[in-house]
């Protein structure tokens, strides 16, 4: 068989590979140039990614980028060539990097970017920056025709100044630019200085998508709302909070394409609460909503009709006590609305102290490769067991049809002692009668086993998967230095998990648990025909049949201490 | 089982779901449907493709990425150079095997370990002055004196705040 014909070519141009070379002992020609031109371009791309985390601190990002493609371009006349390409170029605008006395490097840069259709611009500007002045040249037409400003694609500027906020602006205001589609607009007071109140954002970009700002305010007349994707406001360093519910609740009427919304204090606190005087919102295109922060949020998601497959973040920092009900209401009105057009089939359930994670998901389709789910994603400060009241959220659903369960319970969730899970955990587990894939820990095998009929949760499972051993890190965990005192794991409590179901449970999964190479599996009767499997210490996957003869050496009836 | 025979005429035998990893090699067997015949990898060498098929095995079912996913990332979305700790110890190979390993990715068409190979480069390549790039590659400087002082020149000019 030879190979056929490629079906279609892929982004990153592929060329045919030489040969390889028949020794491995010594370089006889050097090594990296036997990559291809566009293999050694896409190294480079990597190279200077402005987004790339690792360099540090944000200020720094660009700046590294920059100086490691001038030193990567002093290598060699082939490398000098492929890097001479303006695309890359165009990614790396960094203003902050550009703001030097002379004007050598600035001009150099932005000769090298002639050809790039798109420029990528990151700024930091304080007061004393000549960067402003080379700004302003960019939207004047006797300097370079005004082309920078209008090639800008993606524009980040933090503004450490109130005046050049204002001026910066006011560019925006005379120049729009045409072909800018992302805008970051972030305003960083000085120390103790004051803030600077929001600026009314009336200028219309028509190819703008993405809007992050602490310093702009929309109105609900903007032409520019019926074109945003993605908005992301926060006004907690601001003196000045421009929105009420109601105003915002006017913008988001007019923002029919937005598909991410971001919050962070945002609205004036309204008192009373305007619970029910908000008309519906319908946003069918919104997937991602993020608030921090706002309890006022709550009644505005309550208002709002997003995309059935909306995934909800929510971040309070602060106690939730009197809120807990209202977001606990408009969640399940979420779940609800999911449950209408999609039969739920998995759920994953997660509480920890100070987080809960509720998801809901469907079956996958054959004609979809992305499973459609409905999460929420919650961080919050409150009496603990008001977490548990979120777990409510779930009641709006039919859970017959759940095949899947991740449940991952924490020790310290639970009321009493010895712990037992919550009534509003019980209620949920018993709800759930046709999970046959159970995805959890030992901590949380070890909880369900506490309840008074351990042997009824979940008698069609047919599958379970742990993703760790461990139950508990010792009584006295924590002391001292912090580090915990013992692990323990506990072989006869899944033993008896899994015996009470023998017959039933086919495949124990710990694919990804810690296993040592030495431990044997215990292989005795009510666990004939059960499949395991797990990974060895080289990370080598391992499958086993109880009961079919073969020597096998996976055992953690085992219990160890560190 | 899949058979696969290397430049060096090895023969490797691997699970339909490990070499899927390779858009090419599926590409492949989704053409000719059920065979027993062998698929011949005349680009690629025993030794490599060994490598290979340990990283594929490691990733099995993990979802392939999207030829849209490729194309949204070279427009706004973050190109990051974090590589995990498995793919780390994976990739720490010396620098004739870490080529051909990305030489092998490019024309077997597997994305993630092109990428894995790439940022090990790109990382090998950021912190470094232009003389020690060169002496970790072995690279020999072409330029004559003149292209010399004008980079040098410039170079001053970019570091110079």
């Amino acid at each position: 068989m030879s190979p056929p014909p490629r079906k279609k070519l892929r982004t990153i141009p592929r060329v045919a590979s030489p040969a390889p070379s028949s020794t491995t002992t010594g370089y006889q020609e050097v090594a990296v140039d036997k990559l291809p031109n566009e293999l050694l371009d896409y190294i480079f791309k990597f190279v200077v990614n402005t987004d790339d985390e690792t360099w540090g601190e944000n200020r720094g990002l660009g700046r590294r980028a920059l100086i490691t493609l001038f030193r990567a371009s002093s290598v060699c006349k082939r490398w000098r060539t492929l890097l001479h390409g303006p695309s890359i170029w165009g990614r790396v605008v960094d203003l902050d990097c550009m703001a030097q006395r002379k004007g050598d490097f600035r001009r150099l840069v932005m000769k090298r970017t002639r050809g790039a259709k798109d420029l990528y611009v990151k700024g930091d500007i304080s007061h004393e920056d000549p960067l402003v002045l080379f700004l302003r040249t960019w939207t004047e037409p006797e300097h370079y025709n005004g082309d920078h400003w209008q090639r800008m694609r993606r524009l980040d500027l933090t503004i450490r100044d109130a005046d050049i906020l204002d001026e910066l602006y006011a560019l925006f205001a005379t120049t729009p630019p045409r072909n800018l589609q992302s805008l970051r607009f972030i305003f960083q007071k000085d120390g103790d200085e004051g803030g600077h109140p929001p600026i009314t954002f009336n200028t219309y970009i028509p190819s703008l998508l993405h809007l992050d700002t602490n310093a702009l305010y929309l109105p609900h007349q903007a032409a520019i709302l019926s074109t945003l994707q993605s908005l992301s406001i926060s006004f907690s360093d601001q003196p000045q909070v421009p929105y009420t519910l109601v105003d915002f609740a006017a913008v988001l009427s007019q923002m029919t394409k937005l598909e991410s919304l971001n919050i962070c204090d945002a609205f004036l606190p309204a008192r009373p609460p305007p619970s029910n005087s908000l008309p519906t919102i319908y946003l069918p295109r919104l997937r991602k909503v993020r608030i921090t922060n706002d309890y006022e949020c709550f009644a505005l998601l309550k208002a709002i009709t997003p995309h059935p497959e909306c995934s909800i973040n929510i971040h309070i920092t602060e106690s939730l006590d009197d809120n807990i009900m209202v977001l606990q209401s408009t969640l399940s009105r979420y779940a609800g609305e999911f449950a209408k057009v999609r039969t739920v089939d998995t759920i994953q359930v997660e509480l920890a102290e100070y987080s809960i994670v509720v998801r809901l998901a469907a079956a996958p389709s054959e004609h979809r490769e992305r499973t459609p789910s409905f999460s929420f994603n919650a961080k919050l400060t409150s009496r603990i067991h008001a977490l548990d009241i979120l777990l409510g959220v779930f009641d709006a659903c039919d859970l017959r049809c759940v095949t899947t369960l991740e449940l991952d319970l924490l020790t310290r969730m639970m009321r009493t002692r010895p712990a037992i899970p919550s009534p509003e955990i019980r209620h949920l587990i018993s709800r759930l009668s046709g999970v046959q894939t159970l995805v959890t820990n030992m901590r949380t095998v070890k909880l369900l086993d506490g309840l008074t009929t351990p042997q009824c949760i979940f008698p069609s499972l047919q599958t379970l998967r742990l993703t760790s051993l461990i139950i508990s890190y010792g009584d006295e965990r924590f002391i001292n230095d912090g580090n915990p005192a013992r692990l323990r794991v506990d072989a006869k409590l899944l033993m008896d998990f899994l015996s009470r179901r023998a017959g039933t449970v086919h495949k124990l999964d710990l694919m990804q648990c810690a296993l040592e190479d030495s431990v044997r599996f215990l292989d005795s009767p009510p666990f004939r025909h059960l499949k395991v499997l797990w990974k060895n210490g080289d990370g080598r996957r391992k499958e086993y049949t109880c009961g079919d003869g073969t020597l096998t050496n996976l055992d953690f009836g085992h219990l160890y201490e560190e | 089982m899949v058979l696969l025979v290397t430049s060096d005429n090895e023969q490797f035998n691997a699970d339909k779901d490990v070499v899927e990893r390779s858009v090419l090699i599926k590409n492949m067997l989704e053409d000719v449907g059920e065979s027993d015949q062998p698929i011949p990898l005349p680009n690629v060498s025993s030794s490599v493709l060994k490598k290979v098929l340990e990283y594929c095995e490691h990733h099995r079912g993990e979802p392939l990425p999207s030829a849209d996913a490729d194309q949204s990332q070279d427009e706004t979305r973050k190109r990051t150079t974090d590589i995990s700790e498995w793919d780390q110890k994976f990739i720490t190979v010396d620098q004739e095997m870490l080529f051909e390993i990305i030489l092998a990715a490019n024309y077997l068409d597997i994305k993630s370990l092109l990428d894995v190979g790439c940022k090990t480069v790109a990382n090998m390549i950021k912190g470094k002055t232009p003389e020690e790039i060169r002496k970790l590659f072995n690279i020999v400087n072409d330029f004559t004196p003149e292209e010399e002082a004008q980079i040098k020149k410039e170079n001053e000019w970019a570091e110079d705040r």
